[in-house]
């Protein structure tokens, strides 16, 4: 028995399926700037990658350190 | 010989995430791909951690549907040692939370977002941690 071949398959264009999702025709590149679906635009993004403390690094770690002492 | 360039991971898929984005085409699908644009644009890759690949797969995906994803140009796969995943299992109770997380903690900066599903698998972590997929809005697209 053969193991058939797996499909090739063409990587997908993320900018192009962020333009089906917010219904914008795929060659339309200069309207993803906003999604009107979820407002995730690329302020979104930015004021996301920003809202993160040391303090929730810390928490972070620390929760991580506790449960290491677990497992050990 | 040069060392090949290693972009920095922007942001990380969990099993959750994986599978909605194979689950295309629906909002799912595209919410996740909307959000890994962002780290794309910045020169940044989507972290996919090994176990949550797996996990994925064995979810009715398989291999070959997850290439999409495994052979985009702005994904990594990122494997950890299992001492960390087991650590992160500890907090989350899944293995695919458990990978992200472990990849969070090893391969990522501080401030790195995992994309889930499940937000909450990761109830021990500062709820920032995770940014959720998106659902709501346009009906799923019809299959081509």
């Amino acid at each position: 028995m053969t193991t058939p071949e797996h499909e090739h398959r063409e990587p997908i264009d993320i900018s192009d399926l962020a333009a089906r999702a917010a219904g914008i025709p795929e060659t339309s590149g200069e309207a993803l700037e906003t999604s009107p679906r979820t407002g995730r635009d690329r302020a979104w993004w930015d004021r996301t990658r920003a809202d993160w403390s040391d303090d929730d690094e810390a928490a972070f770690n620390a929760a991580m350190a506790a449960a290491r002492e677990v497992t050990a | 010989m040069t060392e090949p360039e290693r972009r920095p991971v922007g942001l990380i898929l969990d099993t959750s995430a994986i599978t909605a984005y194979l689950t295309a085409p629906s909002v799912a699908s595209m919410s996740v791909s909307e959000v890994m644009r962002w780290p794309a644009e910045d020169g940044e890759v989507t972290g996919l951690p090994v176990a949550a690949l797996v996990q994925a797969a064995t979810l009715g995906h398989g291999v070959a549907a997850l290439a999409p994803l495994t052979e985009h140009p702005a994904t990594v796969t990122l494997a950890d040692d299992w001492p960390v995943i087991m650590t992160a299992y500890e907090l989350t109770g899944d293995l695919g939370a458990a990978a992200a997380v472990a990849a969070r903690h090893s391969h990522a900066e501080a401030g790195v977002r995992i994309l889930t599903d499940q937000r909450g698998l990761y109830r021990a972590f500062p709820r920032k941690l995770t940014i959720a997929v998106d659902h709501r809005g346009l009906p799923p697209l019809p299959r081509e």
